[in-house]
């Protein structure tokens, strides 16, 4: 591994595997998809931490997140026949009544969550990388390769649109 | 009057305007129902989405890359992971049985201890404990 590397791998998926896994939770309501995309974000940090080289860290990171999530996106699609009674099944699993503080906790935030799936794709990503993993506009636009002022544009319409569902 | 804050009132909330453009969005709100309104609206849709929980990475997800699982201080209470947890100890108990059990990496009793609790509130597990393990497997 390269000297200039400022975290090892290990570091990173302590560090970050979180933040991972909430982006892509966010981004899917599916916490069995978020677990594999966290996984397959893992590895290819991994892979790719001998090339890093010091710049935004942040960055690059949620770029290499971004890229995983788009292309599983995109495999998702080509099978779509697998894809979809299972994700009922389990967000049913989600809603199901259950005396249990855990199952409450998923609830408390189930309309906020629904309202954000219901965003086009550029907009939920840019108010989830805001304000849930608290990335500023400068590091939101590196790791999705768009100007500033598109992503403030993004964050903005995202934010007019739930208010919108939710009000 | 000039034009409305638009865009610049969620970026005005999160603090990447400029000092010019703060300006221009203070003076502009004081006279500007309209504005004013949006603004609370913009500012209950931002509190709304960081009042959702911030979940906790499944152990699974560390634990099958091999590395142990986060050590560091929560910043809000964990939610997600019981779910995840008794995946994880239904994967290990798998493994333990099918597999070698000494190339699991962390301890699997302070494991099951820990998540037992969770393990047992919901019965409808089993179901996406195979889904999920099947993945594991692909």
């Amino acid at each position: 591994m390269p000297e200039n590397v400022p975290l090892t791998w290990e570091e990173v998926a302590q560090t970050h595997g979180r933040k991972i896994y909430n982006f892509a939770y966010r981004l899917t309501g599916n916490p069995y998809d978020a677990a594999d995309l966290a996984q397959e974000v893992l590895i290819r940090v991994q892979r790719g931490l001998a090339n890093y080289t010091p710049g935004s860290f942040e960055g690059w990171l949620w770029r290499i997140t971004r890229n995983a999530f788009l292309d599983d996106v995109r495999r998702k699609k080509r099978r779509p026949t697998s894809a979809l009674p299972e994700d009922l099944d389990r967000t049913e699993l989600a809603s199901s009544p259950a005396p249990d503080d855990v199952l409450a906790s998923i609830r408390l935030g189930d309309d906020v969550q629904k309202a954000l799936l219901g965003l086009p794709y550029d907009f939920r990503e840019a108010v989830v990388l805001c304000d849930i993993i608290g990335l500023s506009y400068e590091e939101i636009a590196s790791a999705t390769a768009s100007p500033v002022g598109t992503v403030r544009s993004r964050i903005h319409r995202g934010r007019k649109m739930l208010r919108e569902v939710l009000a | 009057m000039k034009l409305h804050v638009g865009e610049l009132a969620s970026a005005y909330l999160d603090g990447e305007t400029t000092a010019e453009e703060s300006a221009r969005v203070v003076t502009h709100l004081e006279r500007c129902e309209a504005c004013r309104s949006e603004m609370a609206d913009l500012h209950a849709a931002r509190s709304a989405l960081r009042a959702l929980p911030i979940l906790e990475l499944p152990v699974t997800v560390m634990a099958d890359l091999g590395l142990l699982p986060d050590v560091i201080p929560l910043r809000r209470r964990p939610v997600v992971w019981a779910a995840a947890a008794a995946a994880a100890v239904a994967i290990f108990v798998g493994g333990a049985t099918l597999a070698a059990p000494t190339t699991v990496g962390i301890p699997l009793n302070d494991v099951s201890n820990q998540y037992e609790q969770q393990v047992r509130i919901d019965p409808g597990l089993t179901t996406p404990v195979g889904v999920l393990t099947e993945r594991g497997a692909e």
